[in-house]
């Protein structure tokens, strides 16, 4: 079975490039938002296993979001992404219940799926 | 100040010396007494020379004219009435003999302005006149063997004529009393720098006065005997009187002085105590200072709240303030102050120079203070900029790159995979090349407006900015509460800065970042251990912090002696 993603990133380029990627890759991308409004939406109704959340979002940004998604009931393995280090966030990435963090230029189906195996 | 000698000051003397002259001609030619006259002739002559002194002092006094002509009167009454045998001449003489008593009487009481100011004075003056030319006429003051006959006299000293002389007698008396009183009420009603000059002229009137009541009082039969001592009491009574008035109005010059010292006081405090000085210049306790404001069309107060002047001819009067014919002012002081015109334009001018003081000096502090605000804005539309420009790179160029080099690592997999293994080297150098200028880019994004600086303050970014320094940074950090923007970027930016060129410049192995914020100020400090020499060059980036600090009202010290590292310290006022 492969694990489902949802997708969040508020430049519609990246999206599709990810969902290409990461179906290549071998995940089923399940559902696409652009804000986090419509993450935490999507996330209900799709109960994705995993969430690729990108930091800067036009309403809330990512750390929020991934507090919200991890009070959820089913809550789904939450890897940010940005075009930025996670080292220009300082100690923030550090302290969300974000499993992990991937710079955009490093994302790769590989990478992810590391991150999705390590999480119990 | 307008001091010049009156041109007519030379004619009048030559005229007086021309009546001396001639009056002295019957002592000097005829081997008549020399002494009668000349104690005479020296009354008039000091008359004529005080007179004279004191109108070039105070040409706007109408005393000093008043003065010359008493004493011309005076010498031309000798020069008539003792050198002709001419009825009519003597006569004539004899009229003009007691006119400069009129004349004194009127000096006194409009001294010093030489104008009379009440109705009551104008009375006491008018009514001196008129007893004492029409007094003359009737009574035979001259009686002397010799003499040619006074035409006017009234020859029987009994019947009506008795009674006419009886009451030119005691009208004088009530004239004299009535100058007394009016002495004394223009004393009361002076302001102190009227009574200032009044001080040597009231004694000498009321003892001219009191001598010559004494006169009467004899001649109306109170048994008093009049003694020789009596004679020359009244004689050093009428010389003292063109003494006193000069001395009063050069006391008027001795006022001035303070004027003088004045200027020097305002001189020395701008935003100084204006309204005391000038009362004190003006010795006029009750004086106020009314400041001009053209865009209200009025005056306003030391408070700024609207001022209105007294209405004209109360018991305050208001002299206007001018620079460089301009209104700037106006002071509000005593009525009595308008006697002395000359001490009222020195201090008004005075005050014309300190209230110009005082609004260049405010003029200087709005000017210092719109360039320290524009100063700021200039700073914070740069940071405004920096955030757009970052912000933008974000959105933009740094989206499409990154999604550009998932398209290039996508494509060298798949080649990969089918065995083009020069493509796939090809592709693969591509995304690297890709990665370094993505590298790059977001370094320059990050250099430009770090968001972390705006999300998580200035203690984060620090610790970010460690993170991303090519040395090793030690952070001894101690202000760990937000603070203003434009604080935390000032900060942030000196560190920044410091850290790139320890790291670029000094060839430091090691720096250690300190902040600490006590007392409305952050310090921020950061020391190197590299070459040091760091100087604050024109368009460098030491001066382009000091820019940034200095338009917070903070301040920014570099300590970079050459082989001992670099020590950059910036203190930044904050809430």
């Amino acid at each position: 079975m492969r694990p489902t993603v949802l997708i969040v990133d508020d430049h519609a380029g990246f999206r599709d490039m990810a969902r290409r990627m990461l179906e290549i890759d071998g995940f089923e991308v399940v559902a696409e938002a652009v804000d986090a409004a419509g993450a935490l939406a999507a996330a209900q109704e799709h109960r994705p296993q995993l969430v690729l959340l990108d930091v800067q979002l036009p309403d809330l940004d990512g750390f929020a979001v991934a507090e919200e998604l991890a009070l959820g009931a089913f809550p789904p393995v939450v890897v940010l992404t940005s075009s930025r280090s996670a080292s220009e966030y300082g100690s923030r990435v550090g302290r969300s219940p974000a499993h992990g963090f991937v710079p955009k230029a490093e994302l790769s189906g590989p990478a992810l799926a590391e991150l999705f195996d390590a999480t119990p | 100040m307008n001091l010049h000698r009156p041109p007519q000051g030379v004619g009048l003397a030559v005229l007086a010396l021309m009546l001396v002259g001639i009056a002295a001609r019957p002592a000097v030619v005829e081997g008549a007494p020399l002494y009668p006259i000349g104690k005479e002739l020296l009354v008039g002559g000091l008359f004529v020379i005080a007179g004279l002194a004191g109108w070039a002092r105070r040409p706007d006094s109408r005393t000093g004219p008043l003065m010359t002509a008493a004493g011309l009167v005076w010498l031309l009454a000798r020069a008539l009435a003792f050198t002709s045998d001419s009825s009519t001449v003597f006569t004539v003489g004899l009229v003009l003999v007691l006119a400069p008593i009129a004349l004194i009487v009127h000096m006194a009481v409009a001294f010093p302005s030489g104008r009379v100011s009440s109705t009551f004075e104008r009375g006491v003056v008018i009514s001196a006149y008129v007893v004492i030319l029409a007094g003359v006429s009737f009574l035979d003051i001259a009686r002397c063997d010799g003499c040619p006959e006074n035409l006017l006299a009234l020859s029987s000293r009994s019947g009506p004529g008795q009674w006419a002389e009886r009451a030119v007698q005691i009208s004088t008396l009530l004239s004299i009393a009535a100058f007394v009183v009016a002495l004394a009420v223009h004393w009361q009603r002076g302001a102190p720098a009227t009574r200032r000059m009044f001080v040597p002229v009231l004694p000498t009137a009321w003892l001219y006065a009191a001598v010559s009541a004494g006169f009467y009082v004899v001649e109306l039969g109170v048994p008093l005997t009049p003694t020789r001592s009596w004679a020359t009491v009244e004689y050093l009574a009428i010389l003292a009187v063109p003494i006193a008035f000069l001395a009063g109005l050069l006391r008027s010059r001795l006022a001035r002085a303070d004027v003088g010292t004045l200027v020097v006081e305002l001189g020395g405090r701008p935003g100084g105590e204006l309204r005391g000085a000038l009362a004190k210049a003006l010795r006029d306790p009750t004086v106020d200072v009314a400041y001009w404001n053209d865009d209200l069309g009025g005056y306003r107060d030391v408070g700024g709240n609207t001022m209105l002047l007294p209405p004209a001819g109360g018991d305050r009067a208001t002299t206007t303030i001018e620079r460089n014919g301009l209104r700037v002012g106006a002071l509000v002081h005593d009525r009595a102050l308008l006697e002395d015109p000359a001490l009222l334009d020195a201090v008004s001018a005075a005050a014309g120079l300190a209230l110009e003081n005082q609004r260049l000096h405010a003029e200087v502090l709005a000017r210092l203070e719109e360039v320290r605000s524009s100063r700021a804005r200039i700073v914070e539309a740069g940071d405004a900029e920096r955030q757009r420009v970052e912000r933008n790179l974000h959105d933009g160029a740094q989206q499409r790159l990154v999604t550009l080099a998932m398209a290039l690592r996508m494509a060298r997999d798949r080649i990969g995979t089918d065995g083009d293994l020069s493509l796939a080297a090809l592709l693969a150098d591509a995304a690297e090349e890709l990665n370094q200028a993505l590298g790059e880019l977001r370094e320059l994004a990050a250099g430009l407006h770090p968001p972390i600086l705006a999300d998580e303050g200035l203690e984060a970014a620090l610790e970010s900015l460690a993170d991303r320094s090519l040395l090793p940074v030690e952070l001894r950090l101690a202000a760990p509460r937000r603070l203003a923007a434009p604080v935390e970027v000032a900060a942030y930016y000196v560190v920044s800065e410091a850290l790139t060129n320890a790291a670029k410049h000094a060839k430091a192995s090691h720096a250690v970042v300190r902040t600490c914020r006590a007392d409305h100020r952050l310090d921020v400090e950061v020391a190197d251990d590299g070459v040091g020499g760091a100087a604050m060059r024109p368009g460098s980036g030491l001066e382009g912090l000091t820019d940034r600090v200095e338009a917070l009202g903070g301040t920014l010290i570099v300590q970079s002696p050459p082989g001992e590292g670099t020590r950059l310290v910036a203190h930044i006022p904050c809430e």
